[in-house]
């Protein structure tokens, strides 16, 4: 009979602690390397190279670059970790705590800059660009003017 | 001869944890042919590999079924650094095998747990899924995952592992070890599983042989098939390792092979930690698969031999990626098994092969 052979551990079973818990109303503490969700540390650290929307094997990150804003869909992601093990600047982290459970699958989690933040990117960016045009332009006035002297010296080795 | 009627099985049955469907032609109470018709849970996996390139699809190769999902990631990755020319580091290899040998621990108590409670042993059932927790917690410790873990990656293991870990990984399946054989024990040797399982759903060696049946289904009926024998990966480096026979061929014969390899699981991973080289786990992986490269590798699944397929076309994703899964194969033999058993007798006979729906259908 099986329950004599199991007997020892059927005994073990009734005085030692139980392995099942009251889940709903219990529930065990998640293990540190548990991967539940990702977030995004700093905003400011993203470059939007968007590494980790082409690595996401599921479609839930979308890096917008030219709103400065990064989407995240905890409903859709499988965590993974490939954007967090990705990301050039070490600026995505997993959680070990799942989404919370909702009727909507659509939530979305979204960081982006503010308007000010957004608007002194693009001074600063036009700013670059500004300085860029003019380093361009500078060089290019001094390789034509390099070019007129040369020319210019050419000429009168010539004339002479 | 007496009338014959058609008894439907499936694909939703209490024996059954995934859906196939079975037309059993029965004559009085035997059978006397199965008709199994497949295409519950086809799910195209392998067509996706057009949309996600080689890297993201180790993912989805995951997805393939749950009990053995780490295998197919496994193979998965072989495959494309077979394709790709990728040199894997030792650890990482002695890491994957490890993780290995632990899924296929996970997916044998899970069956044991399934089969107990197919006739109706409570207790045994319940007892069985109490030790695949201690692996399963052990999966959810060290890599962040309990069934899809995504810990195999091209290139290598994701997780760094530390040799304390992996210590303390092998104590815990040693505590193990006594309670599991408690648990084997009660199994092989209760008269009354004894009377469901001995001398039902018979199948010969040549028979087997002939059906070209693969893993714990034909082990069962003496024929030496193991992958693990081929020795890719770290199963080289085991210093001998021998496939476990039964020469039954009876339901009671694969619940004897199963039951023994958990302990063989056992004994390769403690060998493989004593071994385990220190070192890098993971290698970087540059460029793209070459045009019309081709690369072909097999693996021993808990369920037996499964083989992967990928060819390159140049472009990150692959041209085609093709997996053929041990079940597929063990269907011919499945069908054999039910021929000539007594209709109570058939979701033992179902259950002792172990089919795995989910990876026969992708």
């Amino acid at each position: 009979m099986g329950v004599f052979k199991l007997g020892g551990l059927t005994l073990k079973s009734l005085f030692s602690k139980r392995p099942t818990r009251r889940y709903p109303y219990e529930v065990r503490e998640t293990f540190d390397n548990a991967r539940g969700q990702i977030d995004m540390i700093d905003i400011h650290n993203c470059i939007f190279c968007g590494m980790c929307q082409r690595k996401c094997p599921a479609d839930s990150i979308v890096v917008d670059k030219a709103e400065s804003r990064w989407t995240y869909w905890p409903y859709k992601c499988v965590a993974c970790g490939a954007c967090v093990a990705v990301c050039p600047t070490k600026d995505l982290e997993m959680l070990k705590d799942r989404p919370p459970i909702t009727t909507d699958n659509k939530t979305t989690r979204v960081h982006e800059l503010t308007e000010e933040e957004k608007a002194e990117k693009a001074r600063i960016a036009a700013e670059k660009k500004a300085a860029a045009l003019a380093a361009a332009e500078a060089k290019k006035k001094a390789a034509a003017e390099k070019k007129a002297a040369e020319e210019a010296a050419g000429g009168d080795a010539a004339g002479e | 001869m007496s009338k014959r009627t058609v008894v439907p099985f499936g694909p939703q049955h209490p024996v059954l944890p995934e859906p196939v469907h079975l037309d059993l032609v029965l004559e009085d109470e035997t059978v006397v042919n199965a008709i199994p018709r497949i295409g519950y849970v086809h799910r195209g996996l392998e067509k996706l590999v057009e949309k996600r390139d080689y890297t993201q699809f180790v993912y989805v190769t995951e997805r393939i079924c749950g009990i053995c999902s780490f295998g197919h990631s496994l193979g998965y990755s072989e495959c494309v650094e077979k394709l790709m020319g990728i040199e894997i580091t030792d650890r990482a290899a002695y890491l994957r095998v490890i993780f290995h040998e632990l899924s296929r621990m996970h997916s044998h108590l899970l069956w044991l747990g399934l089969l107990a409670d197919g006739f109706g042993f409570e207790a045994l059932f319940m007892h069985a899924w109490r030790l695949r927790e201690t692996v399963l917690d052990i999966f959810e410790e060290v890599t962040g995952g309990r069934v899809i873990f995504s810990a195999c990656d091209v290139g290598g293991f994701r997780q760094e592992v530390s040799n304390e870990t992996l210590a303390g990984i092998v104590a815990k399946l040693e505590r193990l070890r006594d309670e599991y054989r408690t648990i084997a024990k009660t199994l092989l040797e209760d008269s009354s599983v004894k009377s469901r399982m001995v001398g039902v759903g018979h199948i010969s060696t040549d028979k087997a042989l002939e059906l070209s049946m693969v893993g714990p289904f034909a082990r069962a009926s003496n024929v030496a098939t193991d992958e693990r024998l081929n020795g890719i990966g770290a199963y080289g480096d085991l210093a001998a390792f021998e496939p476990v026979l039964s020469d039954g061929g009876d339901c009671y014969a694969r619940c004897d092979v199963r039951v023994r390899e958990v302990l063989q699981s056992i004994d390769i991973i403690s060998e493989l930690v004593d071994k385990i080289p220190d070192g890098e786990v993971m290698v970087p992986v540059k460029g793209n698969p070459e045009d019309g490269a081709q690369a072909m590798t097999t693996l021993e699944q808990p369920r037996g031999q499964a083989f992967y397929y990928s060819k390159g076309n140049g472009t990150k994703n692959l041209a085609r990626m093709r997996v053929r899964t041990p079940t597929s194969q063990n269907i011919a033999g499945m069908v054999a098994a039910l021929s000539n058993v007594e209709l109570a007798d058939v979701p033992m006979v179902i259950l002792t092969i172990d089919p795995c729906i989910s990876c026969t259908e992708r």
